[in-house]
């Protein structure tokens, strides 16, 4: 399972500016917090889930379905 | 409006007027002319080694943030939010990838930029230029063996030649050994009552306050009472200042162990000193181990000062005229083993920490000698030199210490010396 990287409440990249801690990815900006496996939005300022991609792997290699 | 500074100070009489360091309009010309202008000492660099580690303080009385940035260089910004001027960031050090400001939550990275502006399209109809909103940066930042520096004022000179030859007495400091310096436990601060430039001219060389100040904390630390408050006023030393304000005092001194005992410092430091003899005399030379590296007190103008030996470092952080916060580090040799530096550590505190039993003394007597300065004059003003203007009474404090004379022995070193008492 991969997440979309922007964060729902504004315009951030929550690679660049977050936190994955505990199975929860929480967005440095204003603290938003969603839950890595299902994209869950947790917590205020977020109100939209991260869009979802499934992934497989192969030959030890990661693929993500962008299209799914 | 400038203050005319030259009928408060009397340079060929040694007589400098109390209330340059009591009123309003003084201090904030300082804080133009000086603070705005002058290279401040931020942080040492080992406070800030991951990218994202952060720590905030003071240049003048402006609150900045100092952090290392992704690239591995630092940056300092002042710590103002560009909207309505909020601090972006309210700790004292950490380490953050964004700083987003408690109020309307604008965020900035660590180089600076305006990230995101919280409801840009509903509040600014997508018209604000982010790129003209970045956090406001220092004019120059440098760092010097470890020591973080920077100011405000593009045209000031490059750090070095702002030290100038004060880098040979800054050296006995931050190049003692191959691996240089690191700080240890953190930062004190606290604030005491008093003018920020009595603190600066205390450590750009009085000597001859210790055998008054000191000599109950003395008795104290050491074994052999007697003898060592006595010696404490007929120590050989020397004194150097620089065009430019940077000054230091140290005393020489053959034996380096009695010294170092002598100021109550414990066996393990005194053992270490000795056992590094070899490499820092080949580093520094003898005389400069003996004197500056171990002993003594400075400042680099304005407000950076330390206390060779002792390793304390500090900044007098102005608070208007009548108050100043201290920050304070302990400093030690990167290659020491782990029982000096935590040795290190306990004897910083135990004299010259926030209660330490030197630094109290120091503390006590900064308060008295401002609070001489604030005498309530008849028209309820504060400057003694008003008050006295009425009454015809005498206008000024003498500040000088002692005279200039030949120094005892010739040295190595830039040298402006006089003999230290
Ligand atoms: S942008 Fe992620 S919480 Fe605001
Ligand atoms: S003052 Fe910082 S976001 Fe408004
Ligand atoms: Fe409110």
């Amino acid at each position: 399972m991969a997440t979309a990287d922007t964060c729902t409440h504004e315009d951030a990249s929550l690679a660049e500016n977050g936190y994955l801690d505990d199975g929860t990815i929480e967005c440095g900006l204003h603290l938003a917090r969603f839950e890595a496996a299902t994209g869950k939005a947790l917590s205020y300022p977020a109100e939209v889930d991260l869009t979802t991609y499934a992934v497989k792997v192969e030959n030890g290699d990661v693929f993500v379905d962008v299209a799914s | 409006m400038t203050v005319d500074l030259s009928p408060l100070i009397d340079v060929d009489r040694g007589l400098i007027s109390r209330e340059v360091f009591t009123d309003a309009a003084v201090y904030e010309q300082e804080l133009q002319q000086i603070f705005a202008r002058c290279w401040l000492f931020l942080c040492h660099e080992t406070q800030l080694t991951r990218p994202g580690d952060f720590f905030t303080t003071y240049m003048g009385e402006d609150p900045v943030i100092v952090v290392r940035r992704r690239d591995g260089t630092l940056g300092c910004y002042l710590n103002s939010c560009r909207h309505r001027g909020m601090r972006v960031c309210r700790a004292d050090a950490g380490n953050a990838k964004v700083f987003t400001c408690t109020y309307h939550g604008w965020s900035y990275d660590t180089q600076g930029r305006l990230k995101n502006v919280p409801y840009e399209r509903e509040a600014y109809y997508d018209e604000i230029d982010k790129s003209k909103w970045g956090l406001t940066e220092v004019a120059q930042l440098d760092t010097y063996k470890g020591l973080v520096f920077a100011t405000w004022d593009p045209a000031a000179p490059p750090f070095q030649d702002y030290l100038g030859d004060f880098r040979w007495y800054l050296d006995a400091l931050v190049d003692r050994r191959a691996g240089g310096t690191e700080v240890v436990g953190g930062v004190q601060r606290w604030r005491f009552k008093g003018n920020w430039k009595l603190a600066a001219e205390q450590f750009a060389s009085d000597n001859y306050h210790a055998p008054a100040s000191h000599a109950s904390a003395v008795a104290a630390l050491t074994k052999n009472v007697d003898k060592e408050v006595a010696r404490l006023g007929k120590n050989d030393g020397a004194q150097f200042s620089s065009d430019l304000g940077h000054a230091t005092g140290f005393s020489l001194g053959k034996n380096l162990e009695h010294k170092l005992l002598g100021r109550g410092f414990p066996r393990v430091l005194v053992d270490y000193q000795l056992s590094v003899w070899d490499e820092v005399v080949e580093r520094l030379g003898e005389q400069r181990f003996i004197g500056p590296a171990t002993s003594g007190h400075a400042n680099v103008f304005p407000n950076f000062a330390y206390l060779p030996g002792f390793q304390t470092m500090r900044v007098w952080h102005p608070k208007g005229p009548d108050e100043m916060e201290v920050y304070a580090w302990v400093l030690v040799d990167r290659d020491a083993p782990q029982d000096v530096k935590d040795a290190q550590r306990r004897f910083a505190q135990l004299t010259f920490g926030a209660s330490g039993a030197l630094n109290r003394t120091m503390a006590r007597t900064g308060r008295r000698s401002s609070a001489t300065c604030v005498v309530p004059s008849p028209g309820g003003s504060r400057s003694t030199t008003r008050w006295a203007s009425v009454t015809n009474g005498p206008t000024t404090t003498a500040i000088r210490v002692g005279w200039a004379g030949t120094p005892p022995s010739r040295r190595p070193g830039p040298s402006t010396a006089g003999t230290a008492s």
